[in-house]
């Protein structure tokens, strides 16, 4: 009798084992994010949009009570293993990150999309012309978390963020005053990537939760 | 002893019915691999294929319909692997070629006509080469190939009917006049068993994204300019709709029927 309850232990734990349902609770390590080719237009000019975004996931993960490892303390192991944490990472390198951090889990991806884009209104006579403009600076992220064991996306999500700015031009005969700034600056970048992450996060944490009820 | 073994029954039993669900979860969803899309289109250095294949597989992860294997060993895309393997054909048939023996080019499998020639055409019912979907599958442990083509990308400019149409007063007709500007994505897209190469399922998809400007009087409000945002915009509209049709087809129990 004990036996055969110990084998109905052994196979419960096994099929526990196999379940990848990721919760704030496990231990996650983020990776450098990495960003798509001509991912930014040209009047978006930042350097290293991966880098920032990873930022703002450990912050924001930490803050919603999820068990960040840092990647960073193994930057020497990763390296000498000639592993790439950038981007995309493939079920081969996410395993070894995975034994090296002694994680079950990573977050990675990519920041898709930075622009700006506008709406103005524009009043034009013979005598005088002025515009509104609003402009915005939207970032895109899409993130993933890796079961490293199985290679399976166990969750993804995109995260949209948008930083606003206004701009006023008004004049007459070509004197024009113009109050604010239409130009992309690089914490308007931050600030809509950062708000990118967090909606992710949000979700991240929604997920969690619904799966714990489930 | 009978209390310890109600025990034993009863904690296996709590224990199985938190763990079944679970692991039930897993095998019931078929495991699937998003190839990156092939662009056929002059703007591939763009590399919405990378783009639209990240958003795609966003979408269906998170209708918790699929399971998805990780896909990076897969970026040589689908087109390039069967190029490599036609290329490796015509070697050996140029060897028949030079013997004067026509009938193993004739006879091989490659010639069959339900054989794909090339993935942008690849319809269902036809068969992509096995022996390069197979590896595919082997290499990510996944049972289904979910792959598609960029067929075109393009712009659009056109005044905006309905708002021409509610300008029916007299003389209002030139004061309030709109205008779209539009960016489309148009894309193929098939699911492709792994192990036989067979195209199961195939569907055409068309994403689109305006920017919308209106006339009224000596006001101007909105803007025509084309920019990064609205390319994102079409991009994630055709991968919303590749998504639904994914779901829907696999709904009707069209994908992975055995």
């Amino acid at each position: 009798m004990e036996r055969i309850f110990l084998l109905i232990m052994v196979l419960v734990m096994c099929l526990t084992s196999t379940s990848e349902a990721f919760s704030s609770n496990d231990n996650l390590a983020v990776m450098d994010f990495g960003s798509r080719p001509y991912a930014t237009s040209a009047e978006v000019r930042t350097q290293d949009l991966g880098g920032a975004a990873s930022d703002y996931f450990i912050h924001a993960l930490l803050k919603n009570g999820f068990a960040v490892v840092d990647k960073d303390i193994a930057t020497d192991r990763l390296q000498m293993s000639g592993i790439s944490a950038n981007g995309i990472v493939e079920p081969d390198a996410a395993k070894k990150i995975g034994e090296i951090l002694g994680v079950r889990y990573i977050l990675y991806g990519n920041v898709s999309n930075v622009s700006l884009s506008d709406i103005t209104v524009e009043v034009e006579d013979d005598s005088y012309e002025g515009s509104v403009t609003l402009c915005t600076v939207k970032a895109h992220v899409i993130a993933r978390i890796m079961d490293v064991q199985s290679g399976n996306v166990v969750m993804m999500f995109k995260g949209d963020g948008a930083s606003k700015s206004t701009y006023v031009e008004a004049g007459k005969h070509g004197n024009v005053i113009a109050v604010g700034s239409g130009r992309v600056t690089l914490d308007s970048v931050n600030n809509a990537i950062q708000k990118a992450t967090l909606e992710i996060v949000g979700k991240m944490s929604a997920k969690c939760t619904e799966s714990k009820w489930e | 002893m009978m209390l310890k073994k109600y025990m034993a029954s009863f904690l296996s039993a709590v224990m199985l019915w938190g763990a079944v669900p679970a692991f039930a979860a897993e095998v019931e969803h078929p495991s699937c691999v998003m190839l990156k899309f092939d662009d056929a289109t002059r703007f591939a250095k763009v590399d919405t294929a990378g783009t639209l294949s990240e958003l795609i597989m966003e979408k269906l992860v998170n209708s918790g319909k699929f399971n998805f294997k990780e896909t990076k060993p897969m970026e040589t895309d689908m087109a390039q692997a069967l190029y490599e393997n036609r290329l490796a054909e015509f070697k050996a048939n140029k060897t028949a070629v030079d013997s004067g023996d026509y009938n193993g080019i004739f006879e091989s499998e490659e010639f069959g006509e339900n054989r794909v020639q090339a993935i942008d055409s690849a319809m269902v019912g036809k068969i992509v080469n096995p022996k390069v979907t197979k590896a595919m599958g082997e290499a990510t442990g996944a049972e289904y190939l979910l792959q598609g083509t960029i067929t075109n990308i393009g712009t659009g400019e056109y005044l905006n009917g309905n708002l021409v149409y509610l300008a029916f007063i007299p003389n209002v007709y030139n004061m309030f006049v709109g205008k779209n500007k539009g960016l489309a994505v148009i894309a193929d897209v098939r699911m492709i068993k792994a192990g036989t190469g067979e195209v199961i399922w195939q569907d055409t998809v068309v994403g689109r994204a305006d920017q919308y400007q209106y006339d009224v009087g000596l006001f101007k409000i909105g803007s025509l300019k084309l920019n990064n945002e609205t390319y994102f915009k079409a991009v994630n509209s055709a991968a919303e709709k590749v998504a639904s049709a994914v779901i829907e087809a696999a709904d009707k129990g069209v994908l992975f029927a055995k």
